[in-house]
C-alpha cells in the first residue's frame, strides 16, 4: 500500500486543503485574541436556561446537572462556571443559590487565587463578594463539602471601576 | 473526453439525478424544523420525520454494503484488494467496539470526538464529489475557489459539531467549546466569502442545475450556526447526506439493466435491515452491561462504510472510474464538452 497515494495523504497535499488550513489558523488566532479581552459591564449567567452553543454562549458550566425551573444542582464537590473571556480586574460576584442537602452548606468560592466563603440555607439567597482579579482568571469554582448538593440559580458579575 | 451529443435517455437521467439530489438535500431542511419547531405535536409529520431520519442515518449505511453483492465489484475487491475492503474495515470496526468496551471515560470520549470529526469530513467528501459530478455533467470546470469554499465548510462544520454532539467535555477540549464553535462560525463566513468571489449569480444563468447544487452544498452546514438544539443543528445535515447517498446508490443499482429489479430490491433490503441492525445495536436498554460495546460496534459499522466509500468512489482509480461511468451515463457520453477542454473531476470521490 502506497501511503503517499492514500486518501489521507492526498487530502493533505491538495492546495485547497493547505489554503483552508492557513485561513483556519488565521481565524483561530483572531478568536484566541478576542478571548483574551476581559469582560466589561454586567454579566448575568442564568443557570435555569439550557446550554447554548458558540457565539451565543458566554460560559461553559461543568459539575452541574441539567437545568430545571429552579436552577442547576451541583454534581459532586466542585462546580465550575467558566467564562469565555477573562473576568474584570475588580468586580462584585453575586451568586443566587439554595441548599438541597444538608440544610446549610458552607461554600468556598474560588476565582483565580482569591478565595471567598458563603453559607447557603434552604431559602434562595444571594451571596455577594468583592473579587480582586489581577490574575485575569475566567473561572468561578464553587467547592462544597463532599456530600452536599446546592441549587445555583444565577451567577452575576458586576464590574467595579479600578482605583 | 468524448463530446458526443447527449441522447434523450442520458439527458433524462441527468435531469432525474440532479433534481432528485436537490430534492432530497432540501427535504430534511424543511421537514425537520417543521416537525420539531412548527408542528411538534402532529403525529404524521413526526412519523415522516422519523422515517426520513432512519433512511438518512442508519439506512444509508446499510445500503453501502450493496457493493459486496455486486459481481463486478467483488471481482475487483477479491482477492487483489481484500485487505483494503475487508481486513482494514473489519479491524477498524473491532477497535472501535473494543475502545467503547474498555471502561474508560476519557478513552471513549476521545474516540467519539475522533469519530464525529471523521464523519463530518466523510460528509464533505461527498459534497466535493457532488460538485465534481455536477461540473462534469454540465461541462463546467470546478473552480479551485469552489473547492476551497467547500473545504472551509468542512473545517467549520467539524469544529462546530464537536461543540454540539460530542463528549468533548471529558477531553482536553473541555473549556474550549465556545472557541471551537465560534472559530467554526468565522471559518464558515470565510467559506462564503470565497464562494462569492467565484461570482455564482452569473453562473446561475448558464448552468442553473449545477449552481443550485453548489449553493445547496454551501448552505449544507448552516443548521450548525442557526439552531440551539443538537438535533436540529446536526441531524438535518446528517440526514441530507444519507438521502443524497441513497440517490447515488439507486443509480448504481440500475446497471446492469437485466438485473435491475433484483438489484433495487437488494438495495432496499440492505437499507431496511442493515439500518435496522445498526439501530438495534444502538438501543442501550437491550444490551445491559454490554451496551457500550454494541454501541461501539454500531460506530464500527459506520467506520466500515467510511472506508468502503473512500475506496469505491475514488474515481482517480481506473476500475472505479469505469464502473461509475457505466452507471452515471450523463458523466460520459451525455455530458457537455468542457468549456476549456479539461477533465472536470479534479475532485475524486462522490461519497468518500
Amino acid at each position: 500500500m502506497n501511503l503517499r497515494q492514500s486518501y489521507v495523504a492526498a487530502s493533505l497535499r491538495s492546495p485547497e486543503a493547505r489554503a483552508a488550513a492557513m485561513i483556519t489558523a488565521g481565524v483561530a488566532l483572531v478568536i484566541g485574541a478576542l478571548a483574551r479581552v476581559p469582560l466589561r459591564g454586567d454579566v448575568v449567567v442564568d443557570l435555569r436556561e439550557g446550554d447554548r452553543v458558540g457565539g451565543l454562549r458566554q460560559v461553559t458550566v461543568i459539575g452541574f446537572w441539567v437545568p430545571t425551573a429552579d436552577g442547576r444542582e451541583t454534581r459532586g464537590p466542585r462546580a465550575r462556571v467558566i467564562f469565555n473571556r477573562p473576568l474584570p480586574a475588580t468586580f462584585e460576584l453575586r451568586i443566587a443559590a439554595r441548599s438541597v442537602h444538608p440544610e446549610e452548606i458552607p461554600v468556598e468560592i474560588h476565582v483565580g487565587d482569591a478565595v471567598s466563603r458563603a453559607v447557603f440555607g434552604r431559602a434562595l439567597a444571594d451571596a455577594a463578594v468583592a473579587i480582586d482579579n489581577r490574575a485575569r482568571a475566567r473561572e468561578v469554582t464553587l467547592v462544597l463539602p463532599a456530600d452536599a448538593t446546592l441549587t445555583v440559580q444565577t451567577v452575576a458579575v458586576r464590574s467595579v471601576a479600578e482605583g | 473526453m468524448t463530446t458526443e451529443t447527449a441522447t434523450p435517455l442520458v439527458e433524462r437521467d441527468r435531469l432525474r439525478f440532479f433534481s432528485l439530489l436537490i430534492a432530497v438535500t432540501l427535504l430534511p431542511y424543511i421537514l425537520f424544523p417543521l416537525a420539531t419547531h412548527v408542528v411538534p405535536d402532529h403525529p404524521n409529520v413526526h412519523l415522516l420525520m422519523l422515517t426520513v431520519l432512519f433512511l438518512g442515518s442508519a439506512g444509508h449505511i446499510g445500503s453501502s454494503f450493496f457493493f459486496y453483492g455486486d459481481q463486478q465489484v467483488r471481482a475487483f475487491m477479491f482477492p487483489g484488494q481484500w485487505a483494503r475492503y475487508l481486513v482494514v474495515p473489519a479491524l477498524a470496526s473491532g477497535v472501535m467496539a473494543l475502545i467503547l468496551f474498555i471502561d474508560s471515560d476519557p478513552m471513549r470520549s476521545y474516540a467519539l470526538v475522533g469519530f464525529w470529526m471523521w464523519q463530518v469530513h466523510h460528509f464533505t467528501r461527498q459534497n466535493h464529489g457532488i460538485l465534481a459530478f455536477a461540473s462534469r455533467a454540465d461541462g463546467v470546470p470546478v473552480d479551485p475557489k469552489e473547492k476551497l469554499a467547500i473545504t472551509l465548510t468542512d473545517i467549520a462544520a467539524i469544529l462546530a459539531t464537536i461543540a454540539f454532539v460530542t463528549p468533548y467535555r471529558n477531553t482536553a477540549l473541555d473549556v474550549y467549546g465556545w472557541q471551537l464553535h465560534t472559530t467554526g462560525l468565522a471559518v464558515f463566513a470565510c467559506a462564503w466569502i470565497v464562494y462569492l468571489t467565484t461570482r455564482p449569480l452569473r453562473r446561475f444563468r448558464t448552468t442553473p442545475w449545477r449552481e443550485s447544487l453548489v449553493t445547496a452544498l454551501m448552505v449544507f452546514y448552516v443548521p450548525l450556526f442557526i439552531f440551539h438544539d443538537a438535533f436540529s443543528a446536526v441531524y438535518i445535515y446528517l440526514t441530507a447526506h444519507g438521502l443524497q447517498y441513497l440517490i447515488f446508490m439507486y443509480f448504481v443499482s440500475q446497471v446492469p439493466v437485466a438485473t435491475r429489479g433484483f438489484a433495487v430490491a437488494r438495495l432496499a433490503l440492505l437499507t431496511a435491515f442493515g439500518g435496522g441492525l445498526i439501530m438495534l445495536l444502538k438501543r442501550q436498554q437491550l444490551w445491559g452491561d454490554l451496551a457500550p460495546t454494541f454501541l461501539g460496534l454500531a460506530y464500527g459499522i459506520t467506520i466500515w462504510h467510511f472506508l468502503l466509500d473512500a475506496g469505491l468512489w475514488r474515481l482517480s482509480e481506473p476500475f472505479q472510474r469505469s464502473y461509475m461511468a457505466q452507471r452515471f451515463g450523463f458523466l460520459r457520453a451525455g455530458s457537455r464538452p468542457m468549456h476549456d477542454g479539461r477533465e472536470p473531476h479534479g475532485v475524486q470521490a462522490p461519497a468518500a
